[in-house]
C-alpha cells in the first residue's frame, strides 16, 4: 500500500456527508428509552398468568376439598345416627322395626376404626340365658380404634337367622 | 437500561443507521431494522461485555433479518453518502472540483466494495468503532477485522 495514499483515503472517507436517520426514528427510539417499561411485556405476561393458574388452581382444590369433606361430614353423621338408633336382639329386630339387617354384625362395621364417634351405642341382647342385658360401646373421641373397647367382643349379636 | 441505550442512540445514531443501510441498502429498510433492534433491546437487561458492541451487533443482525425477509438476496445500491463535504482547506475551486471528483469514485468504490470490507469499513471507519468493538459487532477477532478494513482501505486506493 502506498502510504502517501492510506492517509488521503481516510480523510475522504471522514469527509463524506453521510445519510441520516430521519427525525421520526430518532423521536420513536427516544420515545422508547424514555418509557421505562417495569417488565418484558412477554415475561409480565407470563409471570401473570403462572399466578393465575395457581390461584385458580388452589381455588378449586379448596372448594372441591370442603365440598368432599362437607359430603363425608354428613354421611358420617347420617351413619353414626344409625347406629345409635340399633337396637338389635338375638331374636331379631326389636321395637317393632324391621329392616331386616339389625342385629347383624356387618350392621355395625361403621364403628370400626372411626375416631370420632358418639360415644355411647346400646345394644340389647335379648336371650334366654338371663335378663335382657345391655351392652354399651364406649369409644371416646379421639380414640383410635386399639384404644376402645373390643368392639367385637362387645358387639357380637347373634345373626337373626341363627 | 433505557438510558444506557439512550445515550448509545444519541452518540452513535449516524453509525447505526449507516450499518443497517449498509446491510439493506434501503433507508426504509434501515429505519426499520433500528427501530426493531431497540424494541428488542428494550425489554433486556444490559449486556455484560461493551454496551455499543452489542446495541451495534443487534441492530446489524436487525438488518439482516429484514433483509433476507424483504430482498430475498436482491442487493440494493442506495448509497451510503449523500454527498461531500468540502473541508475547509481546499479554499482553491480547482481542488475543490478535484475533491468532487474523487468523491464520486470513492462512493461508487466503496458501494461496491464485497460486503465483509465494506461492513468493515462502515464499522471503522463510518461508525467509529475500535476495531475490537467492530470485531465483536461481527462476531470475529478483532485482527481479521482489521485485515479487512485494510483490504477495504487498498480497494478504495486502487481506484484512484
Amino acid at each position: 500500500m502506498n502510504p502517501q495514499k492510506k492517509p488521503q483515503v481516510e480523510k475522504l472517507l471522514s469527509q463524506m456527508a453521510l445519510q441520516e436517520p430521519s427525525e421520526q426514528l430518532d423521536n420513536k427510539v427516544l420515545e422508547m428509552t424514555c418509557q421505562q417499561p417495569l417488565l418484558n411485556p412477554k415475561v409480565g405476561m407470563a409471570i401473570g398468568f403462572g399466578w393465575l393458574s395457581l390461584t385458580l388452581t388452589a381455588l378449586i382444590s379448596a372448594l372441591v376439598g370442603t365440598g368432599l369433606g362437607w359430603r363425608i361430614s354428613a354421611s358420617l353423621a347420617t351413619g353414626s345416627a344409625d347406629v345409635n338408633s340399633f337396637v338389635g336382639s338375638s331374636d331379631g329386630p326389636v321395637d317393632g322395626r324391621n329392616d331386616g339387617l339389625l342385629g347383624r354384625e356387618s350392621d355395625i362395621s361403621l364403628l370400626y376404626g372411626q375416631e370420632s364417634q358418639i360415644s355411647d351405642e346400646g345394644f340389647v341382647l335379648h336371650d334366654e340365658m338371663g335378663p335382657a342385658r345391655i351392652y354399651r360401646l364406649q369409644k371416646s373421641r379421639g380414640l383410635r380404634r386399639k384404644q376402645s373397647l373390643p368392639i367385637r367382643e362387645t358387639a357380637v349379636i347373634p345373626m337373626p337367622e341363627i | 437500561m433505557s438510558d444506557l441505550l439512550k445515550e448509545i442512540y444519541e452518540g452513535h445514531r449516524q453509525g447505526l443507521f449507516s450499518l443497517a443501510l449498509a446491510i439493506t441498502g434501503s433507508r426504509q429498510s434501515a429505519e426499520d431494522a433500528v427501530h426493531d433492534a431497540f424494541t428488542k433491546l428494550i425489554g433486556r437487561k444490559p449486556p455484560v461485555g461493551d454496551a455499543i458492541s452489542y446495541v451495534f451487533k443487534t441492530v446489524r443482525h436487525s438488518a439482516i433479518d429484514i433483509h433476507r425477509r424483504e430482498q430475498r438476496g436482491q442487493k440494493l445500491s442506495e448509497s451510503l453518502f449523500n454527498g461531500f463535504i468540502p473541508s475547509e482547506e481546499s479554499v482553491d475551486p480547482a481542488s475543490e472540483i478535484l475533491n468532487k471528483e474523487r468523491d464520486l469514485i470513492l462512493r461508487k468504490a466503496i458501494d461496491n466494495l464485497p460486503e465483509k470490507e465494506h461492513e468493515a469499513i462502515v464499522l471503522k471507519a463510518l461508525a467509529g468503532l475500535t476495531f475490537q468493538q467492530a470485531g465483536n459487532v461481527m462476531g470475529i477477532p478483532a485482527k481479521t477485522i482489521a485485515s479487512r478494513y485494510r483490504r477495504g482501505l487498498e480497494r478504495l486506493e486502487n481506484h484512484f
